[in-house]
């Protein structure tokens, strides 16, 4: 099959994961030549979502079976003079202590009701799903009146909505309680006391809601069919495999962020679909709790008292511009962020929040890394609903893919299951090419690959680091409310050891993780390179949450399934002086919890390399597309092939649609075309210039579309999944 | 294999259909087979009602889109590429994802592209007919060139998923929405990924 792949690219990528495939789509998207190769036969490498069976099959893989092998060459006739090989390995050894564990059993009494709980239950799904679904146009459509910003509620509503609030709840207490804590007495006794019996209630109200549960189950109880399909087996889960997507490397990304950003501007927004994480939780005092974010959770919450209130809504409107009141924090800003927590006089249980579920820094986290990121945490909710974050349906192995097919639709050549055996360099240490694992030479010009396939050599491994990762499916969330698809996302500090806390993901089915009625839970906590027993490291988490093996409890919720394994990572590696200058390492997935570093990454490298062009600019309209057949483009390319690789032809393309692959018929700017402009030609470069300009009003709208799409207030979008807008489309309307 | 042909190849589910907000129906079509076989000819055929003699790669090319009246009803075809990566069989998930999971049940169509090329004939007229029947879907024989059944096999298509549809909205009132996606997922092959077993 590598028979009639090209000798030639500008680039070669290789490695599928994030930070690869975005470059992939970017160089691909200015006419660059890509060549996208994996190791692996499934896309997005470190970052993959696997079904139930491919992650067994990833750990036999990750275990050293059925890899790659080296192919027997005649080197001597692959190289020209002074050219010489470097021997890459073609295994990923990121990975260990991987362990795969069916918790639920079989038993001997699974009767044929399965099968009829299996449809009942599928039929429920559907209907669940696409009740679930929802797109974000759609939302901007139904929002364009409002004015709200990303983050804006935290920025423009006068402090005023407090104050009522305060007055309701709290007739005359409209003090200042900014200033002392002292003051602040009186109501905290007062309120404390309203406090434990709210929190008295919403105990009564849970327990109510287990209870409820209970019931049902209990009345399911009453028909051996039911029970039988509440009961869930290692073959029951097996037969359900493909409804799982299990990733190895969870991502959320921050509605306000970077990726979201990125997504949207270069239209590949298009390709997913998201979910919102619809609650933070804390673990207080051996109890999880739903952390208020918004002003509007900040008003409902039942946990915080009234003068907490005060303080956590001072505070986070504080953050939301901190930036512009410097003489604020600045004494602080090398100080731990706790340090200025409690310079700023926040409660115990606030300051804990504010850690934990919104800053979601260390102990060890200084005043201005937390203040940043307390306010990206606020600048991006509102945007998709009451969330920060957003959650990519189907997992994130997913993201790494729609960038993939970005390069693809822009000419991008991909081949999984096939890397570099050996990279080529010349005398001057630069890197002409590679031979691949099929024995073919391939040239490049740019060389691009994960660092899990870079030769030792070729990194300074200054600082690796580890980290433990698990992910459970179980029966029932953490914390059952009466809607069973919320997607949670809870900081665990582990008491014994502050600096590593554990980030904890719960998906429901509608995250199209797994099958209803389930959650997959992903736990990661970054350990010390001396440890090597992920169980060991996450039993502080594992046991605070979930039931223990053979333990019946109608509490906590049971493991079904789980695996462990730990994953080495290279932080700031500074590339080695062998390492080629045109060999370019790209990052793993590390301990981030989102995108938005890679993002940065990315972008870096490409402006980097390519210091004229726009990344990842807005594609065209399909519709706009000019075809030219072949007989004419040959011209041009014989033209064009005189300068051999591209870079004539990337100074030509303005990121428009660009072909650069000389073996077949293809799309052409039709400016390049001067000998022989047809008619058709002709027009169509009027069409063309007309479509670049509607191309750049259409990016201007969507950026304010973008604005407008901001939810105000709260109330709606939580749990919907979220389509980032295809703004193309009415213009298709109009033209067809 | 360039010119021989005939080819399986093969055309399309829809996935998710879905209001959009000027009130149009959207119906999402996949274009799977081949490399070659004509998969952007026959939308290119269909949407533009243009034919290129040459091969034409898919470059910049998404998908295309092409508003029919069915019933009286405004459906908007958005026709999808595979973009290439047809060629190693590296099609990505961003490319058929809503059609294997979102909506339950895809309607799956065979067509047998070049059919006025009927001397370089690879496949008979009765194979397509009976692995059609195998698989219980429909089966047409296209031309992109000769402007052949190419209307009649995307017309077919969308009026039988708007069939399904309107049958699914009667239903939706009870709660219980078509039985889904189920016929792909069990057939035994399909180790790989849903995508294979649509190529078929």
């Amino acid at each position: 099959m590598a028979d009639d792949l090209p000798n030639k690219f500008d680039v070669i990528v290789i490695g599928t994961g994030m930070p690869e495939s975005i470059l992939a789509a970017a160089f691909s998207r200015i006419g660059q030549t890509v060549l996208h190769i994996d190791r692996n036969d499934y896309y997005s490498g470190q970052w993959a979502s696997f079904n139930l069976e491919g992650i067994e099959k990833w750990q036999k893989q990750v275990n050293g079976e059925e890899g790659l092998v080296h192919p027997e060459v005649d080197l001597p006739s692959l190289l020209k003079d002074g050219e010489k090989t470097q021997i890459l390995g073609l295994m990923d050894n990121s990975y260990s202590n991987v362990k795969i564990v069916f918790s639920a059993k079989n038993s001997d009494d699974v009767g044929i009701h399965e099968g009829i709980g299996d449809h009942e239950e599928n039929i429920s799904k559907s209907s669940e799903n696409k009740a679930d679904k929802v797109n974000i146009d759609k939302d901007q459509a139904d929002n364009k009146t409002k004015e709200e910003g990303i983050g804006k509620e935290w920025l423009e509503k006068p402090d005023r909505e407090l104050k009522e609030e305060g007055n309701k709840e709290n007739q005359d207490k409209d003090c200042d309680y900014t200033s002392s804590t002292e003051t602040g007495d009186t109501p905290v006794k007062g309120e404390s006391t309203d406090t434990s019996e709210e929190q008295h209630t919403e105990c009564e109200a849970s327990s109510a809601s287990t209870e409820k549960e209970d019931v049902e189950v209990d009345s399911c109880g009453t028909e051996t069919k039911m029970t039988e399909c509440e009961k869930w087996t290692e073959d029951k889960l097996r037969r359900e495999w493909r409804r799982f997507n299990l990733d190895l490397a969870p991502r959320l990304l921050y509605c306000g962020g970077k990726m979201v950003e990125l997504l949207i501007t270069s239209d590949i927004a298009k390709y997913c679909e998201f979910k919102t994480v619809t609650r933070m939780l804390t673990l207080l005092k051996g109890k999880l709790e739903k952390v208020p974010c918004s002003r509007a959770d900040v008003f409902s919450s039942k946990e915080v008292s009234m003068l907490d209130k005060r303080m956590l809504m001072k505070f986070l409107t504080f953050c939301a511009e901190y930036d512009k009141h410097p003489e604020d924090y600045q004494d602080f800003a090398d100080k731990p962020y706790l340090e200025y927590l409690e310079h700023k006089k926040l409660s115990g249980n606030v300051r804990h929040f504010v850690q934990h579920s919104i800053a979601m820094v260390t102990d060890k986290a200084t005043t201005a890394e937390g203040l940043q990121k307390t306010q990206k945490f606020l600048m991006s909710l509102g945007r998709y609903g009451n969330t920060a974050f957003l959650w990519p349906l189907y997992g994130s192995g997913e993201m790494p893919q729609s960038f993939c097919r970005m390069s693809a639709v822009f000419g991008g050549t991909y081949c999984l299951r096939m890397t570099a055996s050996s990279i080529i360099v010349d005398s001057d240490n630069r890197c002409t090419g590679i031979i691949n694992t099929e024995g073919q030479r391939i040239d490049c010009r740019w060389l691009i690959m994960e660092q899990s396939y870079a030769p030792e050599g070729y990194l300074h491994i200054t600082s690796q680091r580890q980290l433990c990762r698990c992910i459970l499916v179980t029966d029932k969330s953490i914390l059952p409310t009466q809607d069973s698809n919320q997607l949670s996302l809870l900081q665990l500090p582990d008491p014994n050891n502050p600096d590593y806390p554990t980030i904890i993901m719960e998906l429901p089915s509608t995250a199209m993780a797994c099958p209803q009625g389930l959650y997959v839970v992903h736990l990661t906590k970054e350990i010390p390179l001396s440890h090597s027993n992920p169980e060991e490291a996450l039993k502080y988490a594992v046991s605070s949450l979930f039931a223990e093996e053979g333990e019946h409890s109608s509490e906590k919720p049971s493991i079904l399934w789980s695996l462990y394994f730990t994953q080495t990572f290279c932080d700031n590696s500074v590339p080695s002086d062998s390492k080629p200058d045109n060999v370019i390492i790209t990052s793993g997935p590390g301990v981030e919890r989102d995108l938005d570093n890679t993002v940065t990454e990315a972008q870096g490298i490409f402006e980097n390399l390519m210091p004229e062009e726009e990344f990842l600019p807005r594609p065209p309209n399909p519709e706009d597309i000019i075809y030219i057949d072949e007989e004419e483009t040959t011209a041009n390319q014989n033209a064009e092939n005189q300068s051999d690789f591209s870079s004539e032809k990337t100074d030509q393309s303005e990121g428009k649609v660009h072909r650069t692959d000389q073996s077949e018929g293809k799309v052409h700017k039709t400016d390049q075309s001067d000998s022989d402009v047809t008619s058709e030609q002709a027009e169509n470069k009027t069409a063309h210039s007309e479509e670049k300009h509607s191309d750049s009003t259409e990016q201007e709208k969507s950026g304010k579309s973008l604005e407008q799409c901001l939810t105000g207030d709260e109330e709606k979008n939580e749990q919907k999944n979220i389509n980032i807008p295809q703004e193309s489309e009415d213009k298709h309307d109009k033209e067809t | 294999m360039e010119d021989n042909s005939f080819e399986n190849h093969q055309a399309s589910d829809n996935i998710d259909h879905y209001m959009s907000k000027n009130g149009y129906i959207t119906f999402k079509l996949l274009v799977i087979g081949d490399t070659a076989v004509g998969k952007t000819s026959l939308t290119m055929r269909f949407a533009k009602d243009t034919f290129h003699p040459t091969f034409i790669s898919t470059v910049g090319i998404d998908f295309k889109i092409r508003t029919i009246d069915l019933d009286g009803k405004k459906i908007k075809l958005q026709i999808w590429d595979t973009a290439g990566q047809e060629r190693f069989r590296t099609i990505t998930t961003a490319y058929y994802r809503g059609a294997m999971h979102a909506s339950q049940d895809v309607e799956k169509m065979i067509l047998g592209n070049k059919c006025d090329m009927n001397d370089k004939r690879v496949v008979s007229k009765e194979k397509g007919e009976s692995l059609a029947i195998e698989h219980g879907i429909k089966f047409m024989e296209t031309s992109a060139k000769a402007s052949i059944n190419v209307e009649e096999a995307f017309f077919t298509l969308a009026r039988d998923i708007k069939a399904k549809m309107d049958k699914k909205l009667e239903n939706s009132n009870v709660q219980s929405k078509g039985s889904g996606g189920q016929q792909l997922t069990n057939k035994p092959p399909a180790k790989k990924s849903g995508w294979r077993c649509t190529i078929l």
